[in-house]
C-alpha cells in the first residue's frame, strides 16, 4: 500500500494544568480557539501532516493532562516522542518556574535524544504578563533549546513552533539516517525503519 | 053595403096601428112603410097621416098658448138680474182693489223668506262635502308628518285608509285625482327610504358588530367564570375580574343584540310586505348580508401579526353571525334557518382556514394561547348561540400541536442555549447554600449524607438542574393549551406525557448530537453527557410524579415501568451519547490505523508489534483508565466496538486491493500485532467484561492468520463445514484473496530459486487454490 506520508514525528506536549497545552494543539490542528477551559483527563492526540521542504510529515502530537493525578498516565508516552514542547503560561509565574520540573521529567523518561523546545504561551495577554520574554529565553539558553512565545488564542507563531520543532527532528532523522546507512538513493520506505525502533516503547509488552 | 063598411073599419086600425108605431119608433120605418106600399094604401094612409098631423098642430098651438104668459115674466125678471150683477161686480171689483193692496208686503217678504231658504239649504250641501274632504286631509296632513318622521310604516297604513276609505267619497274633486296620482309616487318614495334606512342600518350593524361581538364574548367569559360547575373542574381559573372593573363598560346590562335597534329591519320588512315586494326586499337583504358576510369573513392580512387583529376579526365575525340569529328569531321569515345554516357553515370553513392559514406563520408560544383562548372563547359563545362549531375544535387540536410545536422550538432554542454555554464539568459547589440550590432545583435519588465536605462535587454537570427545570417549565408551558379546553384528565395527560416524551426523544437529543458535531466536544465532554444523561433518566420518575400531580392522573408510567411504549424520554439521547462515544474513539483509532506502514514483503518480522499498534493499544488502555466517571456498561459498550472495529480494519488491511503482494513476514508482523491486541482484550481493560467477549470480536482475523502460519490446509479442507473446525470463521473467499497475494510475493522473491521443495511448495499453493475455487464456488450449506 503507497504510504501518505514520508515521516512520522511523535510530538508531546507537557506543562502545567491550564497553560494552554489543549488549545495550542487546538490551534494547530483545527486554527481554531475554544474559549471555555477543559481539563484534559489522561491523553488525547491530533494528527496533522505538513509539508516540509519537499515531504510530507505526518505530525501525530500528544496532548498530556497537567493535572499531577495523571501524572503516572503521561510519563509513559515520553519515550515515544521524538519531540517535546514545554508549555508555561506567561500570566503564571508558577507555570513557569514548574518547566524546570518537567524538564527532570523529560530526563528521567524520554528518550536522550528527544527534541525539546520552550513555548511561553497566552503571550496576548502583555497587561498580564508575569514572566518576561527574557527570562524566557535564558532558560531555554540553560538548557539549550529553543524557544518562543506564542498565543493560541490570538494565533501567533503556534505554526512556526511546530514547524521549527518538526524541522530540528527531520534534521536529526536524516542525519542519523545517513550515519547508519549510506545513501543508496530513493529508499523512503526503508528511510523510516530506523527511526521507528525507538518508538516501540511498549513493545517489551508483547509475548514476542 | 055592410062589407065595404066592415072593411072601411078594419083599414082604420091598421093606419093607427102603423101610426103608433112611427110615433113609437125614431127610425126604422122602412118596414112599416114596406107595410103600407105593400096594401096600396099610401094614398089613405097619406090622408090619414094629414089628418094626424093636423091634430098635433092644434095641440102645439094650444100649449104655446099656455106657456107665453110665463116667458114674458121670465124675461121682465132677468133683466132685473143684469143690474142687479152689475152692482156686484162693482162692488167686487173694489174690495179687489183694496186686497190687492194689502197682501203686497206679505207677499214681497214671502219671496224674501224664499230666498233665504235656498242659500240655507246650500250652505248644508256644502257644510256635509267639506266634511267628506277633511278626512282626506286630515289623513294627508298625517301621512305627510309620518314620513317625516320616518314612520314609514304608520304612513303606509295612513295611505291605504286614505286610498280606499276616504279618497273615494271626494272622488269628483279635482284635488283628489291629484292625491290619488300622487299616491304610488309617496309609496315608492316610502320605499325608497326606508330601504335607505335599511342600508343605513346595514352599515350601522357593520360598524357594531365587532362590538356586539366583543360584549358577547365578554358576558361568556362572565358566564363561564360564575358557573360553578366550570370552576370546579379547573383548578386555575383565571382569577374573576375585580368587582370594579364591571361597571366598567355600561352596556354591559346589555344583552349583545339589546344594543342595535333593529327597528329599521321590522320596518322595512313591514313595509315591504305591504308593499308586496317582501321576496324582492328578503331577496335583498340576503344578498346585501351575504356580501357582508363576504367582507366580515375576509381576514385582514396581516392578521397574524397581533393578537387584536384577531380579537378584531374574531368579533366581527360573532357579531355578524349574533345579529343574524337575532334577525333570524324576531325578523319573522325574512331569513329562513336553511339559509342561515348554509351561511354559517360557509362561514365556518372561511373562518377555520382563515385562522389555520394565520395561526401557521405564529411561532409566537403566548400569542398561540391567546388565540386558542379567544377561540374557545369564540366556540362557548358560538354555541350558546346555535351554531356549530365542530370544525373549530378540529382547528384547536390542529392549533395544540402547532403551539407544541412551537414550544419545540422555543425549547430547541433554550437547550441550544444550555448545551452552548455548558462546560460539561461536574457541578462543584463551597457552600451548604449552593448545595441546597441544586437539590432543590433536581431531585437526587440519593441519601443525602448529614455531613459534606466542601468544596463538594456533583457527578452531573450544571446541564442536568437546568434541563430538568426547562423541562418542567414546558410542561407548564404545555398545560397552558389545555386550560379551559375542557378536556379530560386523561387526555391532557396523554397530550402532555406525548409533548414531553416528543420534548425530549427529539429536541433535546437534536440538540445534544448537534453538540456532539462540534469539532471541539472530546470524549472527555461526551462522557459527562452521558453521566448527565442517566441522572436525568433517572429523574425521569419525578417528572412522571410531576405530570401526576398536575393532572390528577395517576402516574401510569412508573407502574408500567419501562414496558414498550413508554417514553423514552431521556434514553433516547443517552443512547446517541454513548454511540457518539464509540464514534469518537472509533474516529481516533481510524487516525491510528492510518498511520499503519506495513511493509507488506518484509521477509523476517520485526519481532515486536508494529508502533501504530503500541501505540494505539496504549492510547486505548489509556483512555479507559482515565475515564474513571465512564458508566460501566458504557465503557463496555466503547471497548466492545473499538475492538471490533480494530479486528475489522486489520482484515480489510489484508483484503485490501491495493496491495498486491503479502509476505509470509508480513502474515507474521501482522499476527504479532493481533498478539498485542488479544493481549489487550484478555487484559480486562474494562470491569465487568469476560475475557473471551473481547477476544471474539478477533477470532475472524486469529484463524486467518493461524491457518496461514501453521499451514494446515489438510484439516481446513477436511473439516470444512464441520462444528469442530479449527478455522470456521474462514471462508473460501478471503483465503483464495490472501493466498493469490502470497503466490504473488512468491513469485518475486523466489524466481532464481528453484529447488525442488520450493516447486513442490508451489505446487501445493496450487492445489490449494483449486480446491479452495472449487469450495467458493459451491453453494453454502451443501456440505
Amino acid at each position: 500500500m503507497a504510504k501518505t506520508y514520508d515521516y512520522l514525528f511523535k510530538l508531546l506536549l507537557i506543562g502545567d494544568s491550564g497553560v494552554g497545552k489543549t488549545c495550542v494543539l487546538f490551534r494547530f490542528s483545527e486554527d481554531a480557539f475554544n474559549t471555555t477551559f477543559i481539563s484534559t483527563i489522561g491523553i488525547d492526540f491530533k494528527i496533522r501532516t505538513i509539508d516540509l521542504d519537499g515531504k510530507k510529515i505526518k505530525l501525530q502530537i500528544w496532548d498530556t493532562a497537567g493535572q499531577e493525578r495523571f501524572r503516572t498516565i503521561t510519563t509513559a508516552y515520553y519515550r515515544g516522542a521524538m519531540g517535546i514542547m514545554l508549555v508555561y503560561d506567561i500570566t503564571n509565574e508558577k507555570s513557569f518556574e514548574n518547566i524546570k520540573n518537567w524538564i527532570r521529567n523529560i530526563e528521567e523518561n524520554a528518550s536522550s535524544d528527544v527534541e525539546k523546545m520552550l513555548l511561553g504561551n497566552k503571550c496576548e495577554l502583555e497587561d498580564k504578563r508575569q514572566v518576561s520574554k527574557e527570562r524566557g529565553e535564558q532558560l531555554a539558553v540553560e538548557y539549550g533549546i529553543k524557544f518562543i512565545e506564542t498565543s493560541a488564542k490570538a494565533s501567533i507563531r503556534v505554526e512556526e513552533a511546530f514547524f521549527t520543532l518538526a524541522r530540528d527532528i527531520k534534521a536529526n532523522t536524516e542525519k542519523k539516517l545517513e550515519a547508519s546507512n549510506p545513501p543508496k538513493g530513493g529508499h523512503q520506505l526503508k528511510a523510516t525503519e530506523p527511526q521507528r525502533k525507538p518508538t516501540n516503547w511498549l513493545s517489551r509488552c508483547t509475548l514476542l | 053595403m055592410d062589407r065595404s063598411n066592415n072593411l072601411h073599419q078594419s083599414t082604420n086600425t091598421q093606419h093607427d096601428l102603423y101610426l103608433q108605431e112611427i110615433e113609437g119608433i125614431d127610425d126604422y120605418w122602412g118596414p112599416t112603410f114596406r107595410a103600407i106600399y105593400d096594401n096600396d094604401e099610401h094614398a089613405f094612409f097619406q090622408e090619414k097621416l094629414e089628418q094626424r098631423i093636423r091634430y098635433h098642430d092644434k095641440d102645439i098651438e094650444r100649449l104655446c098658448n099656455v106657456y107665453y104668459q110665463g116667458f114674458i115674466d121670465s124675461i121682465r125678471e132677468l133683466l132685473e138680474v143684469r143690474s142687479q150683477a152689475k152692482k156686484l161686480n162693482t162692488e167686487v171689483c173694489t174690495l179687489d182693489n183694496q186686497l190687492q193692496h194689502a197682501a203686497e208686503s206679505i207677499s214681497k217678504s214671502g219671496a224674501e223668506l224664499v230666498q233665504a231658504r235656498k242659500v240655507q239649504s246650500n250652505i248644508a250641501v256644502v257644510v256635509a262635502q267639506l266634511n267628506l274632504c277633511l278626512p282626506v286631509l286630515t289623513t294627508y296632513s298625517k301621512l305627510k308628518k309620518q314620513i317625516s318622521e320616518k314612520r314609514y310604516y304608520p304612513a303606509l297604513k295612513t295611505l291605504e285608509e286614505l286610498e280606499h276609505l276616504h279618497l273615494p267619497h271626494v272622488a269628483s274633486y279635482r284635488f283628489s285625482l291629484q292625491l290619488r296620482e300622487s299616491i304610488p309616487k309617496i309609496r315608492e318614495s316610502i320605499e325608497t327610504a326606508s330601504m335607505s334606512d335599511l342600508k343605513d342600518f346595514l352599515e350601522n350593524i357593520r360598524r357594531f358588530s365587532p362590538k356586539i361581538g366583543e360584549v358577547a364574548m365578554r358576558h361568556t367569559n362572565e358566564q363561564l367564570a360564575n358557573d360553578p360547575t366550570l370552576v370546579g373542574r379547573k383548578k386555575k381559573r383565571i382569577a374573576p375580574k375585580p368587582p370594579g372593573s364591571e361597571h366598567q363598560f355600561p352596556e354591559d346590562e346589555l344583552s349583545a343584540q339589546e344594543m342595535i335597534d333593529f327597528s329599521p329591519i321590522y320596518r322595512c320588512l313591514h313595509i315591504s310586505t305591504v308593499l308586496g315586494s317582501r321576496s324582492t326586499f328578503e331577496s335583498y337583504y340576503r344578498a346585501e348580508r351575504t356580501k357582508q358576510a363576504r367582507l366580515v369573513l375576509q381576514p385582514p392580512t396581516n392578521m397574524h401579526e397581533s393578537l387584536e387583529s384577531y380579537r378584531l376579526y374574531i368579533h366581527a365575525v360573532l357579531g355578524f353571525f349574533i345579529l343574524e340569529d337575532h334577525v333570524l328569531n324576531t325578523a319573522s321569515g325574512l331569513i329562513t334557518r336553511a339559509f342561515l345554516d348554509e351561511m354559517w357553515t360557509m362561514a365556518l370553513t372561511k373562518i377555520t382556514t382563515a385562522l389555520q392559514t394565520h395561526s401557521a406563520y405564529c411561532t409566537d408560544a403566548t400569542l398561540i394561547l391567546r388565540i386558542k383562548d379567544l377561540i374557545m372563547l369564540f366556540c362557548t359563545t358560538l354555541r350558546n348561540y346555535g351554531y356549530t362549531v365542530k370544525p373549530l375544535w378540529e382547528l384547536v387540536r390542529e392549533l395544540r400541536d402547532h403551539y407544541t410545536e412551537v414550544l419545540m422550538q422555543r425549547w430547541v432554542q433554550i437547550f441550544r442555549e444550555i448545551l452552548s454555554s455548558e462546560r460539561f464539568r461536574p457541578i462543584e459547589i463551597d457552600t451548604q447554600e449552593e448545595y441546597d440550590i441544586i437539590l432543590s432545583s433536581f431531585p437526587l435519588d440519593i441519601d443525602v449524607a448529614d455531613d459534606i465536605a466542601f468544596p463538594y462535587s456533583f457527578a452531573f454537570s450544571s446541564m442536568v438542574p437546568k434541563v430538568y427545570q426547562q423541562v418542567k417549565e414546558f410542561i407548564y408551558a404545555c398545560l397552558k393549551f389545555s386550560e379551559d379546553l375542557n378536556l379530560s384528565q386523561v387526555e391532557v395527560d396523554e397530550m402532555i406525557r406525548k409533548s414531553m416524551n416528543l420534548l425530549l426523544t427529539r429536541s433535546f437529543s437534536g440538540c445534544l448530537s448537534s453538540t456532539f458535531r462540534c469539532p471541539h466536544v472530546n470524549l472527555q465532554e461526551i462522557i459527562q453527557i452521558i453521566v448527565d444523561t442517566s441522572y436525568l433518566e433517572e429523574a425521569t420518575v419525578y417528572l412522571d410524579q410531576f405530570i401526576s400531580n398536575i393532572t390528577g392522573e395517576t402516574s401510569h408510567g412508573v407502574k408500567t415501568g419501562v414496558v414498550q411504549g413508554q417514553p423514552a424520554l431521556f434514553r433516547v439521547a443517552r443512547e446517541d451519547a454513548v454511540r457518539q462515544i464509540c464514534e469518537k474513539l472509533q474516529q481516533k483509532l481510524k487516525e491510528f490505523l492510518e498511520l499503519e506502514a506495513y511493509d507488506w514483503l518484509l521477509v523476517e518480522p520485526q519481532g515486536h508489534a508494529s508502533s501504530f499498534v503500541t501505540d494505539l493499544i496504549a492510547f486505548l488502555q489509556t483512555t479507559f483508565r482515565s475515564f474513571t466517571n465512564l458508566p460501566p456498561e458504557v465503557a463496555q459498550v466503547a471497548c466492545k466496538s473499538a475492538c471490533d472495529y480494530i479486528a475489522n480494519s486489520m482484515l480489510e488491511l489484508l483484503l485490501n486491493e491495493e496491495v498486491k503482494q503479502i509476505s509470509m513476514g508480513a502474515l507474521n508482523q501482522i499476527n504479532l500485532d493481533l498478539l498485542q491486541c488479544e493481549q489487550f482484550a484478555a487484559s480486562e481493560p474494562v470491569k465487568g467484561l469476560q475475557e473471551d467477549v473481547l477476544l471474539a470480536y478477533f477470532t475472524k482475523l486469529r484463524e486467518v492468520l493461524d491457518l496461514f502460519i501453521s499451514w494446515e490446509w489438510p484439516a481446513y479442507f477436511h473439516d470444512y463445514g464441520q462444528d469442530t473446525n479449527k478455522y470456521k470463521q474462514v471462508n473460501p473467499e478471503i483465503a483464495i484473496i490472501i493466498l493469490e497475494k502470497l503466490r504473488e510475493a512468491d513469485k518475486k522473491t523466489m524466481f532464481t530459486v528453484l529447488k525442488k521443495s520450493e516447486r513442490d511448495k508451489k505446487k501445493l499453493l496450487e492445489t490449494v487454490l483449486k480446491q479452495l475455487r472449487q469450495l467458493s464456488q459451491m453453494p453454502p450449506g451443501k456440505n
